[in-house]
């Protein structure tokens, strides 16, 4: 398998965010979700240069929706996983679970 | 919307943002801050830490006005230096030439950053500050080494501070000129 088809941690991360989402998914709200789950603070060019370089793989589609008044009269960008997202985040999942298969991770206190 | 973000980062954002993002970026930006009612602090901090890949991304995406400016800021470069190389051998060293000398040198490398900022509006459809600052750079770079290194003087400190505070507002204010002109036609 090509090195380019496993998903970076931060694809793996923004992929999960946007099916947790569903149809609510554009920036704003990845970025919070992402924030208040993961604990760290986030970019929002950050979230943005990844759905980039996801929707160039494919693993998304995007749309703008029409202009609201709470964004100053600006549209939103939504986004959608698309089937090969999903089957992205498969491959990666089962390739995390055969390498953690047979060690037990603990933080050592010694 | 009640509030609004910091006028000067939400600018600066403006003007780094590619345009196909132009509505979504400052949209999520100028929403969170309005509904979560984050600080100014925060809105600089996403800016900030965001301008590297926006002024990258929308730098890559215009190449061929990146292209066209520096053509333009080398042939005046050559002009200049060619002039000067030429000129300056033959005038009488009096402190009084020299000056008006570097003052006209000065004012030519201003004016082709102005045309410089012209030609890339001209393509890119806007003043592009990522672009026009790469060209600033460029220009200054090569003008403060190269113009002056031929006639065994170096570019006075004076020079050297005009031109770097000059070139990116006179590039502007040509991009400027430029899109007024469209908007008019």
């Amino acid at each position: 398998m090509a090195k380019g088809e496993y998903l970076g941690e931060f694809e793996h991360i923004v992929l999960l965010a946007l099916l947790r989402l569903g149809k609510q998914a554009y920036g704003m709200r990845i970025r919070q979700e992402i924030e208040q789950r993961t604990g760290r603070s986030v970019a929002i060019g950050a979230v943005y240069a990844t759905l980039e370089r996801i929707t160039t793989k494919g693993y998304v589609s995007t749309w703008l929706a029409d202009p609201t008044p709470e964004r100053g009269g600006r549209a939103k960008r939504f986004y959608k996983v698309e089937a090969e997202g999903v089957a992205a985040l498969e491959r990666s999942q089962k390739a995390l679970n055969r390498m953690r298969q047979g060690i037990r991770i603990a933080r050592s206190t010694a | 919307m009640n509030r609004t973000p910091p006028r000067f980062a939400a600018l600066l954002l403006k003007l780094v943002v590619p345009d196909e993002e132009q509505e979504s970026i400052p949209g999520d930006l100028a929403e969170e801050f309005a509904t979560a009612k984050r600080s100014n602090l925060w809105y600089w901090r996403q800016v900030m830490s965001s301008i590297g890949y926006l002024a990258w991304k929308s730098f890559a995406r215009n190449g061929f006005a990146v292209f066209a400016g520096a053509a333009v800021m080398l042939i005046a470069l050559v002009l200049t230096g060619t002039g000067v190389r030429t000129l300056l051998p033959r005038i009488p060293h009096t402190q009084s030439l020299e000056f008006a000398f570097t003052v006209a040198v000065l004012g030519f490398g201003v004016l082709s950053a102005a045309v410089a900022g012209y030609v890339t509006a001209r393509f890119v459809g806007r003043a592009h500050l990522p672009t026009l600052l790469f060209l600033g750079v460029f220009l200054v770079a090569i003008s403060s080494y190269w113009l002056h290194s031929g006639v065994g003087t170096t570019a006075p400190m004076w020079y050297r501070g005009a031109l770097i505070l000059l070139v990116l507002p006179c590039a502007l204010f040509g991009g400027r000129l430029q899109t007024r002109q469209v908007k008019s036609a």
